[in-house]
C-alpha cells in the first residue's frame, strides 16, 4: 500500500458542498463530478444538512474535508472528535478523509483557524505520530492539506514542502495540494510557488484545491471569498502539468454566489486538467 | 518546544499577550511581526463574532450593534471555544448574561438569547417522523389506558416574564415594518420550540398544557395525564387532555406511541 494512492482515487473535477446550492443540485443535474463537503457542518444528530447530504450521496461521490482535527496540536487527540468523524464517515462513505497540516487546538481551547506549525524535527516526529493513530483509529489513510501561513517561525529547519514531503513519507498518508495556499504563503513569505510543486512526490498528491483569496497589497489573505485568480490558474496548470490529472475542486467559503459561476470555475480546471492528459 | 510555541501563540491570539510570541517569529518580508500576528488575532475574534451575529440574530437587533459588540468581545474572552464545531460556541451565552453585571438585569436579551439558542439545539436535534392522524384512529380502545406519548427528540419547553417569543417572531420577520417591543407578562409564560418534517416551531402553551407534556416528558401514562387535569376539569378532565393530545399530533410534536396492544 506505501508509495500509492487510494484505489481508483481519480474523481474529476468538483465543488465544496454549500447549503445555498442543495436545491439546486438536488433539482437539477449540474455538470460537477463530485463534492467535498466540511466535516464539521454535518457532525450533527438530525436536520436539513443531514438530509440533504442523505440525499446528495445517493448521486454523487462525496469527500469529507475537516477543519477541526488539530493533527499538530500538543494537545492528547480529541476522540470525541474522531469519534463523530468516523461516525460520519460511516454514515456517507466518502472516498476519502481530508484536513490541515496545522493546529486548531491547545490547552482545550479551540481558535478555529488553521495555525502554522514550526517545520523542524520534533514537529515531523509528533505529527508523523498522531497520523499513524488517527489513520489506524479511522482504518484508512488520510490527506493533510498544506494551509495559508502569515507567519514563519525561528524555530522552523526545514520548508513547509520538505515538512510535508518528509511527513507523508513517514505517516504514510496523503497529500490535498492547495494550489492557491502555496500561491498565498508564497506571496507572504517571498518563496517561488513553482519551487514547492517540484518537491512534491505525485504518488503522494490525491487532491487540488483551488480557491480565491484577498489581496492586501503587501499581504494575501487567504479568504476563498473570491474567483481563483489568473496567477493561479496558471500555477494550477503548471501543477498539472508537473504532477499529472489530480482529482480537482473549487472551494469557496464566503460571498456564495450562483452554482453557474462556480460550475464555470470548475470547467475552467477541468479544461486545464483534461488539456494535460 | 512545539508545546511551548503553541501555548505562547495561543495567549497572543486570545489575550493580546504578544510579547513572548513575538520573538518566536521569523522577521523578513513586506510585513512585520506585528502585523503578521495581528492577522491571527484578528481573524481570531472577527470568526467568533461573526458566529455569535448568525445565532443571535434577534438579541443583536435587541440591544443594538454597540452592546452586541461588547456583548460578543466579553463573551469570547470569558467562554473562549471548548468545542471543535463552532455550532456550540454560543451555548454558554444564556449564562454569561446573567454572570455579568452589565447585562444581569437586562430580562428580555437573557430570555431572547435563551430562545434563540434553543432554536439551534432545536434544528440540529435527532429527526423523527411525526405520529399521524391514522396511528392515532387505531389503538384500541383498551389501550388507551396504556398510552404513553413520545414527542419529538428536539422538544424543549421554556419559561419567559417577558414577551419573548412574541418579539422574536415580529423581530424575525423582514416585513414586519413595526416590531412590537419587549413587555412584561402578568405572569410567566411557557413556551414550546420543536422540529418537525425538517421545520422549526414554536408557540406559548397554557400552563395545563404545559404540565401534561412535562409528564409526557417524564414518560407518564394517558391516564396520568387526564388525572393531571382532574382538579381543574372535573369531569371534563379526558375530553381536555383528548384535545391537546389531538393538537400535538396534528401540530407534529408526537413522535411515537406506546401502548399495550392486547
Amino acid at each position: 500500500m506505501k508509495n500509492s494512492k487510494i484505489d481508483n482515487d481519480f474523481l474529476g473535477y468538483g465543488l465544496g458542498l454549500r447549503t445555498d446550492h442543495y436545491e439546486e443540485i438536488l433539482s437539477g443535474d449540474p455538470p460537477i463530478d463530485w463534492f467535498e463537503i466540511i466535516s464539521e457542518n454535518y457532525m450533527v444528530k438530525g436536520g436539513r444538512q443531514l438530509y440533504h447530504l442523505d440525499r446528495i450521496k445517493e448521486r454523487y461521490p462525496l469527500v469529507m474535508h475537516g477543519v477541526s482535527m488539530s493533527i499538530g496540536s500538543s494537545d492528547p487527540l480529541n476522540m470525541d472528535y474522531l469519534n463523530d468523524l468516523k461516525l460520519l464517515a460511516e454514515r456517507i462513505k466518502p472516498k476519502w478523509i481530508s484536513d490541515h497540516l496545522c493546529w486548531t487546538s491547545h490547552g482545550g481551547h479551540n481558535t478555529h483557524d488553521l495555525m502554522p506549525l514550526p517545520y523542524n524535527q520534533e514537529t515531523l516526529k509528533h505529527v508523523a505520530g498522531r497520523v499513524k493513530q488517527v489513520q489506524d483509529f479511522l482504518g484508512q489513510r488520510i490527506l493533510l492539506e498544506n494551509a495559508s501561513s502569515y507567519v514563519t517561525y525561528k524555530a522552523s529547519d526545514m520548508t513547509e514542502w520538505e515538512f510535508l514531503h518528509q511527513l507523508a513519507e513517514e505517516a504514510d498518508c496523503l497529500i490535498l495540494l492547495d494550489v492557491n495556499n502555496i500561491y498565498v504563503s508564497g506571496f507572504n513569505h517571498d518563496f517561488d510557488p513553482k519551487t514547492y510543486i517540484d518537491y512534491m512526490d505525485p504518488k503522494r498528491i490525491c487532491q487540488i484545491h483551488l480557491a480565491g483569496h484577498e489581496n492586501n497589497g503587501d499581504y494575501i489573505i487567504d479568504t476563498h471569498d473570491h474567483p481563483v485568480i489568473d496567477d493561479v490558474w496558471q500555477l494550477y496548470d503548471y501543477t498539472v502539468r508537473k504532477l499529472g490529472q489530480i482529482t480537482t475542486m473549487i472551494e469557496r467559503d464566503d460571498h456564495i454566489p450562483p452554482l453557474a459561476d462556480l460550475i464555470e470555475e470548475v470547467k475552467r480546471a477541468r479544461a486545464i486538467g483534461e488539456g494535460h492528459c | 518546544m512545539l508545546k511551548d510555541i503553541q501555548t505562547k501563540f495561543k495567549a497572543a491570539v486570545m489575550l493580546d499577550a504578544n510579547d513572548a510570541f513575538l520573538l518566536e517569529i521569523e522577521e523578513g518580508g513586506k510585513i512585520g511581526p506585528e502585523q503578521r500576528l495581528h492577522i491571527y488575532a484578528h481573524a481570531y475574534k472577527s470568526r467568533l463574532v461573526d458566529t455569535l451575529v448568525e445565532d443571535f440574530p434577534v438579541l443583536h437587533s435587541l440591544v443594538g450593534d454597540e452592546m452586541f459588540e461588547e456583548i460578543c468581545l466579553g463573551y469570547i474572552d470569558c467562554y473562549p471555544s471548548t468545542h471543535p464545531s463552532l455550532r456550540y460556541f454560543g451555548q454558554h451565552m444564556v449564562k454569561y448574561l446573567k454572570e455579568t453585571e452589565a447585562y444581569s438585569n437586562i430580562i428580555p436579551a437573557i430570555e431572547m438569547a435563551d430562545f434563540e439558542w434553543n432554536f439551534n439545539d432545536v434544528f440540529d436535534a435527532p429527526d423523527a417522523v411525526s405520529v399521524s392522524v391514522e396511528e392515532v384512529s387505531i389503538i384500541p380502545a383498551q389501550a388507551w389506558t396504556t398510552l404513553r406519548i413520545h414527542l419529538q427528540p428536539s422538544f424543549i419547553m421554556s419559561c419567559y416574564k417577558w414577551n419573548t417569543p412574541a418579539v422574536w417572531s415580529t423581530v424575525s420577520d423582514e416585513d414586519d415594518d413595526h416590531p412590537i417591543m419587549p413587555e412584561e407578562y402578568p405572569k410567566i409564560s411557557n413556551c414550546i420550540q420543536w422540529k418537525s418534517d425538517l421545520k422549526c416551531f414554536f408557540r406559548t402553551v397554557p400552563d395545563d398544557e404545559a404540565a401534561l407534556l412535562n409528564l409526557a416528558k417524564e414518560n407518564k401514562s394517558f391516564p396520568d395525564l387526564c388525572e393531571q387535569l382532574l382538579d381543574e376539569y372535573g369531569e371534563a378532565a379526558s375530553m381536555r387532555a383528548a384535545e391537546l393530545f389531538k393538537g400535538w399530533i396534528m401540530e407534529g410534536l408526537v413522535c411515537e406511541l406506546e401502548y399495550l396492544k392486547t
